[in-house]
């Protein structure tokens, strides 16, 4: 019986040694990645629109149905193409340029301070692989601009994340205004030239943006 | 005692109770299909130790019926077990003992990648690399923050975790985590679209501005849960302790991070399907979507991706259809679907450590049934021209 009884244990412990390696769904991870690597998602949404061989996709396809209607109207310029709205963008468009060069801009509001408008433009620098400045040295680049929210602190920031395509970043020009209990991110983010060819409108899409008839009384 | 239980362990009486009781598993799970859907079912009744009831509570709960992977783990040493028991060394039965060790090899194998098999999605458009897959069923919430000049560092908080609520708290981050309520399916509103009694979800970030409901699971196959979650960040040291409580609300569909501030540092909360990072990645150069002429029948998909890994110096072109998919590094990558317009393709990950089990086990099986067919039906020729000459 000692034979058994040996090999009754040895299969037990086998047992236990692989219910013990099972996979840990609990477990937290901690890594690194290179800061090139932009978030780009996709709000899911509960029925991806997909083709193919009955796979589910990992993530909504950028066409898919916005979650809401817009709450804000602007003059766009008219080569900026809308993309479907998420619930935290209000506004949201995307501009081509040549040999591949695109631009992503945003309209994000935001409850409270977010941050800063120092944090959050040195949040954009690290973005862009770029060391943080001061509070001087905002104050002497910034530039500001009007808006039906408010004054909107506009800040041109460049650099190139190490990894980053260059055909898609490289350049972020965007503005923060604050107000009645809310902070409003106005983004244009992309390919450099085309980020500098497009400023000029941006700032005046910004001055032209105000909360729609539907929205409530601040949007 | 041993020798009492050995023979339990290795009796045709327990492989036929588990047959029996693997009968009944699969036809009561396949029947909830119809409520919960096979992807529910799946974790519910065949990848679990036991069926619970009441299902999917957290709190107090009893078992009900045996799972699918105790069955299996019972069958597996039932018949190791009888196999040692009954084991005699003959030609006349090396057949039988190859094809239960075909059919071990078999259930060890569905079992191993029940536990230990990843499967996750790559959706790439042309010209974007990435290095990892993203699980579609499953979520995690990452927060974000700055490392170094170059790298960000990543505290990825699993939705097993944030299921199960309390506080989280890990060394990389110098708040906690209080996890207020976790939505297994939810939908977001526009406050002012919510109806007048609705509040805000959250005090902070888009949050505030959106109210959130509890909707029922999602059952058909291809939709899925929409998961929320309102969590609180508590700072360490108690720097904001008197403060009212700083709740933010975290959720797939809101598709942008949100940056919160904390001991003198910024940070992204974002919630996204949980991702599995690699040491090499992939590049895709074309998406080629071919139809039969005069028809929407899709006649081939295929990815032209680069792959690159630079601790193996690898930088080669790849092509992924629909029946050769890529293996590379004990993964493989089929070609699983594309998005609508042919805008991206979309790539299965498959890691399965045991991938190899089920080819074997279906060699061995059947070189013993050859044998064992053919050593009776030698057998029986012998005896025949016996009987003739006799």
């Amino acid at each position: 019986m000692t034979f058994y009884r040996a090999n009754l244990c040895v299969a037990l412990l086998l047992a236990a040694a692989l219910f013990s390696g099972c996979k840990d769904k609990d477990a937290i991870k901690v890594y690194r990645v290179s800061k090139g690597e932009r978030e780009s998602l996709a709000p899911q949404t509960s029925e991806p629109a997909r083709g193919g061989m009955g796979a589910l996709p990992p993530m909504a396809a950028p066409g898919a149905p916005s979650a809401r209607p817009s709450q804000v109207t602007g003059t766009a310029p008219a080569n900026w193409e809308a993309q479907p709205l998420t619930p935290m963008r209000q506004a949201s468009f995307l501009v081509k340029g040549d040999d591949g060069a695109t631009a992503d801009i945003s309209l994000v509001a935001l409850a409270g301070t977010a941050g800063g408008v120092l944090d959050n433009v040195n949040r954009w620098l690290s973005q862009l692989g770029q060391p943080a400045i001061t509070a001087e040295q905002l104050a002497n680049t910034a530039q500001h601009v009007g808006s039906a929210f408010g004054d909107v602190t506009v800040v041109d920031l460049a650099g190139l994340p190490e990894g980053a395509d260059a055909a898609k970043d490289g350049r972020i020009v965007a503005g923060i205004a604050s107000g009645e209990g809310k902070t409003y991110f106005f983004k244009m983010r992309g390919n450099a030239a085309l980020v500098e060819s497009q400023k000029d409108g941006f700032i005046r899409w910004i001055g032209t943006v105000r909360a729609s008839e539907s929205a409530p009384s601040h949007p | 005692m041993w020798c009492r239980f050995f023979h339990v362990i290795s009796s045709l009486k327990l492989t036929v109770i588990c047959l029996s009781l693997a009968l009944v598993l699969v036809f009561v799970g396949t029947m909830a299909q119809v409520n919960f859907g096979i992807h529910e079912v799946q974790q519910r009744y065949f990848q679990s130790l036991f069926v619970w009831w009441p299902s999917g509570s957290q709190g107090f709960r009893i078992p009900v019926f045996p799972g699918g992977h105790l069955l299996g783990g019972v069958l597996l040493v039932n018949l190791v077990a009888a196999h040692v028991r009954r084991f005699r060394w003959t030609w006349r039965t090396l057949g039988i003992h190859l094809t239960h060790l075909g059919l071990i090899i078999i259930l060890a194998g569905g079992l191993f990648t029940d536990l230990f098999s990843v499967e996750s999605f790559m959706r790439l458009a042309p010209g974007e690399t990435k290095n990892y897959s993203e699980d579609p069923r499953a979520m995690e919430l990452a927060v974000i923050g700055e490392s170094d000049k170059d790298l960000d560092q990543v505290t990825a908080i699993p939705e097993a975790r944030l299921k199960k609520g309390g506080t989280i708290g890990s060394e990389s981050l110098p708040f906690r985590i209080a996890v207020r309520h976790f939505y297994q399916n939810s939908r977001l509103q526009p406050l002012d679209k919510a109806g007048q009694n609705a509040l805000p979800a959250a005090t902070e970030g888009a949050g505030a501005q959106l109210a959130v409901t509890e909707v029922p699971p999602a059952i058909a196959e291809n939709d899925r849960d929409l998961k929320s979650a309102v969590i609180e960040i508590v700072p360490m040291r108690g720097e904001t302790a008197a403060r009212a409580p700083v709740t933010w609300l975290v959720s797939g569909q809101l598709g942008e991070p949100q940056t919160i501030s904390c001991a003198g540092k910024t940070w992204r909360l974002v919630m996204r399907p949980a991702r599995y990072y690699k040491p090499y990645s992939l590049t895709l150069k074309k998406f080629t979507h071919e139809t039969y002429a005069g028809t929407q029948i899709a006649k081939n998909f295929a990815s032209h991706a680069v792959l690159a890994d630079p601790e193996r110096n690898e930088n080669r072109d790849v092509l992924i259809t629909m029946n050769h998919p890529l293996r590379y590094r004990g993964e493989t990558f089929f070609q699983s679907g594309f998005e609508e317009g042919d805008k991206a393709t979309i790539l299965q990950d498959v890691y399965n450590p045991s991938f190899i089990a089920p080819y074997v086990a279906c060699v061995i099986v059947a070189a013993g049934l050859l044998f064992q067919f053919g050593y009776h039906f030698v057998g029986f020729i012998r005896r025949r021209k016996t009987g003739h000459a006799q």
